[in-house]
């Protein structure tokens, strides 16, 4: 038995040898390490992380190297190893509210227990290409002032929630183990829990453009950016042969609670209602982007009208990841002359028996 | 009790390149596809949701079907795979290098010699055994998602086998264009009771699904669904009484190896519109060459006293 | 909820490889159920518990992880047999048949076939799939099978099972493409008998 060598085999090597090439480009500059990406570009780091679905900076880094900076190729890369590691089970819920915090702010109080945290953001500084970067980034570091982070600092919507005027989040009814997308194919109509796990390995862009759809009226629900906070959790398990929980370790996460248009109901004083957004690391676009569409795929939960897009479970969520939807875009390169010969032959074969019934009529 | 290894211990691996298990799946993952697969056996031409997994090739270049060989396939059988109908395309050879890589098995181009076949858009034009299996690289499991793009309408109309939609649709065809105008992945009815897609074969192959004496199984991998056509099934390609089903028909044999009655590629010679019709199925064409056939292409460059397919 | 310890004491060995071995019993499993009443052999673990034939206990270990629930009858539940299925398939047994994924039952004909899961309309996947213990599959009432997966007839005589269970299996039948799927094993060797199966007994 033999291993065909053609054509084919002998173009993907070299395809291969080639993207190597490409990816190391001019040796003379020094080849990039992955742990200055690791360090240096978080912001790619944390997005690959999220929507690949696996917390570890080191292969997220190395998957943006290898990737040569795609992203959602290197999100494809980091899926692919995360779907051959053994699963052990489901952490416990983190708990945001005992976040250690980095940044906080409410965009619905002056002022709140713990007070706003402006902590790293790019909101305020003006986008002026930085020239001492390019110059090899020796600007020297002026350490930045530690915000007081020690205060308690409760979630916004816990706080509106003494008062009972945001709606409660409880968990849903039902077994306690959430549903895993990445065992289970997805469901319609699909659980809160189904969903926000979409939206989390969703791609930015997408949620981005969706939840920005919204804003202008394509399922407008009145947002308020009730609070942003991101920091690191403690991330804890219990193994099942121990009975009670150990901590894992700690993770960076992004949380966004939106605060939207109120509703009530017979019996039920009106109340705030809830879009939930979370990502690994700082992403807070992302964040904000899922907690608005978030909110407006409960419109069926809230007796809303579900006429737009953002509202519409099964286009969303059937579209939102982008390995799948990079994959069947591009599987167009694939080959299609079969089908191609067979709609050939279709039409010339109309061609021909319209030409013969003109032939016809004209005689 | 050195025998003794709890279930899903690393321990239990048969690693081919010692970093992945044995045809690259882990053995869980390969139980949980194995249940759904009887399933689909047991309901053919039913879409079984199953938890399809990540592969490391993209999503729409077979991941399906590699997910359904992956879990079927073992140290005896040998594997061939096809895209178009040809063991050199791009990408059957990938697909075949990966196997050959996490499992190990032997690769061959003949279709009599494998017993595990991966296809893309076609069926082999030697009648498959009872020994072999097929397995289909599918895109687009749902025959109906064309018309309903909701699942949740689909699903419906599968569980009260109302297929009306699809009959309204080809009889708009005929209506419009005197004929049913679908060409490839061409709906069919399984066993008497579901609409199937038969993934984009084209239509001429569709009676071959009919009654195979090999096992059907299709693997959808972005839409994680498996399903399969048992053995001596009936297999209907969809159609009206007076607009009977009709698959493609060539008129001039292979040019190479004079078949007829097979489905052709058309290859451009130039730009001023010669062009030839050869075998799709090149195993197929390389064994009537082999057995001295010669289509008018091959006699031409023979007589000329050079190789048509050099 | 913790499970009591495993019960070590009892224990049978598993598959001797594993990998290899799941991969060619869930082969005989696919080819018995894609070719209704034929024999296929099946690679048998070296030991199995009280009273199972050695392809019952192959077609569990294949089949059975901590995802499927099981049901075992009172003859197939013993100390072994849980502590076979809990220790090498992790599977989580439970008492009623209507709950279970697979069932494992060495007395079949006295089954109450009509509480095993059926499926839904829009998911009939979602069935039983029951592995029944049988002595062979030549001394018992002789059948004549048709449908998907046999080309003409192919006649069959199951020991094991009787009036009462080809009598529930033409009810199965008749939920199509509800129902649940059989699996006979004897000795070494499975016999399928999925939902599209009709069965007729075989007139002299």
């Amino acid at each position: 038995m033999y291993v065909a060598t053609k054509g084919g085999e002998a173009a993907i090597e070299n395809s291969h040898a080639l993207i190597a090439e490409e990816r190391r480009g001019d040796p003379a500059v020094p080849e990039l390490e992955a742990a200055q990406i690791r360090e240096q570009l978080g912001g790619a780091v944390d997005r690959v992380m999220t929507e690949g679905s696996l917390y570890d900076p080191d292969l997220a880094a190395l998957a943006i190297k290898q990737a040569q900076g795609d992203l959602v190729e290197a999100i494809f890369l980091l899926r692919a190893f995360r779907t051959t590691l053994p699963r052990f089970g489901a952490s416990a819920p983190i708990d945001t509210g005992a976040m250690t915090i980095r940044r906080r702010i409410s965009a619905a109080f002056k002022d709140l227990p713990g007070g706003q945290v402006l902590g790293p953001t790019y909101d305020y500084t003006h986008r002026l290409l930085d020239f001492t970067l390019a110059a090899r980034g020796e600007t020297p570091p002026v350490a930045p002032e530690e915000d007081a982070t020690d205060a308690a600092m409760p979630r916004v919507a816990d706080i509106l929630g003494h008062e009972g005027l945001i709606e409660p989040e409880t968990p849903p009814p039902g077994p306690e183990q959430p549903y895993d997308l990445t065992r289970e194919p997805m469901q319609f109509p699909a659980g809160r829990d189904q969903r926000l796990q979409n939206l989390f390995r969703g791609d930015e862009g997408f949620l981005l453009a969706l939840g920005y759809s919204t804003q202008r009226g394509y399922g407008r629900n009145h947002p308020f950016a009730g609070e942003i906070r991101m920091g690191t959790v403690q991330v804890e398990f219990t193994p099942e042969e121990l009975g009670f929980p150990i901590a894992l370790g700690e993770i960076e996460v992004t949380e966004c609670q939106m605060v939207n248009q109120f509703k009530g109901a017979k019996g039920i004083a009106p109340q705030f209602t809830r879009g939930y957004g979370l990502a690994f690391g700082q992403a807070e676009r992302k964040t904000m982007g899922m907690a608005l569409v978030d909110r407006a795929l409960r419109a069926d939960e809230l007796a809303e009208d579900r006429l737009h897009p953002p509202q519409d479970e099964e286009f969303v969520l059937s579209h939102s990841d982008n390995v799948e939807a990079s994959g069947f875009v591009s599987h167009l390169k694939l080959p299609h002359y079969v089908d191609f010969q067979s709609e050939l032959v279709m039409l010339r074969g109309m061609r021909a028996s319209a030409e013969a019934m003109q032939k016809e009529a004209a005689e | 009790m050195s025998t003794l290894q709890p279930a899903g211990s690393g321990a239990q691996f048969h690693s081919i390149d010692g970093v992945y298990n044995f045809a690259y799946l882990d053995e869980q993952t390969k139980r949980m596809i194995r249940r759904a697969l009887l399933k689909a056996v047991a309901i053919p031409g039913y879409q079984v949701p199953f938890g399809g997994r990540e592969m490391p090739v993209a999503y729409g270049w077979g991941t399906g079907g590699m997910q359904v060989t992956a879990s079927i396939l073992g140290v005896d059988d040998v594997l061939k795979v096809i895209d178009q109908g040809a063991d050199d395309t791009t990408n059957a050879v990938s697909i075949r290098r990966f196997f050959n890589r996490t499992a190990g098995v032997p690769v061959t181009e003949a279709t009599t010699e494998a017993t595990v076949i991966q296809t893309r858009h076609r069926i082999p034009e030697k009648t498959l055994r009872e020994d072999q299996v097929i397995v289909y690289q599918v895109p687009m499991p749902e025959p109906l998602r064309k018309l309903e793009p909701r699942e949740t309408e689909t699903r419906k109309m599968h569980a009260f086998a109302e297929y009306g939609l699809m009959q309204v649709k080809l009889y708009e065809d005929i209506s419009r264009h005197g004929e049913i105008t679908t060409t490839y992945d061409y709906p069919v009815e399984v066993n008497a009771r579901y609409m199937m897609a038969p993934s984009p074969i084209p239509k001429f192959d569709n009676p071959k699904m009919h009654a195979m004496p090999a096992l059907q199984l299709f693997g959808a991998g972005r839409e994680k669904r498996i399903y399969a056509i048992p053995p001596y099934t009936k297999v209907r390609s969809l159609d009206f009484n007076d607009y009977p089903f009709e698959p493609q028909q060539f008129e001039d044999p292979c040019a190479l190896c004079d078949a007829k009655g097979v489905f052709l590629d058309e290859v451009i010679l130039d730009d001023k519109g010669d062009h030839m019709f050869v075998c799709s199925d090149s195993d197929h064409c390389r064994d009537r060459r082999a057995e001295g056939h010669m289509g008018p292409r091959a006699r031409e460059a023979a007589e000329k006293g050079y190789g048509a397919d050099e | 909820m913790q499970p009591a310890a495993i019960d070590m004491t009892h224990l049978k060995a598993g598959f001797q490889a594993p990998v290899l071995d799941a991969q060619s019993s869930f082969r005989a499993i696919l080819n018995a159920l894609s070719f209704p009443g034929r024999v296929f052999d099946i690679p048998a673990p070296p030991e199995a518990p009280e009273g199972w034939p050695p392809a019952l206990a192959a077609a569990a270990l294949t089949l059975l992880d901590a995802d499927t629930t099981v049901y075992l009858d009172a003859s197939a539940r013993s100390p072994s047999a849980e502590a076979f299925i809990r220790f090498h398939a992790g599977a989580p047994i439970v008492d009623a048949s209507g709950d279970a994924h697979f069932a494992i039952l060495l007395n079949p004909e006295n089954a109450d076939f009509d509480t095993f899961r059926i499926g839904e309309d829009q998911y009939p996947d979602r069935s039983a799939t029951l592995l029944c213990a049988m002595a062979d599959f030549t001394s018992g009432t002789p059948m004549r099978l048709t449908g998907p997966g046999i080309k003409t007839v192919q006649d069959i005589a199951p020991a094991g099972v009787g009036a009462a269970f080809w009598m529930a299996w033409a009810r199965n039948q008749a939920l199509y493409p509800l129902g649940y799927d059989v699996v006979f094993a004897a000795g070494s060797a499975v016999v399928g008998l999925p939902r599209t199966v009709a069965a007729d007994p075989v007139k002299e």
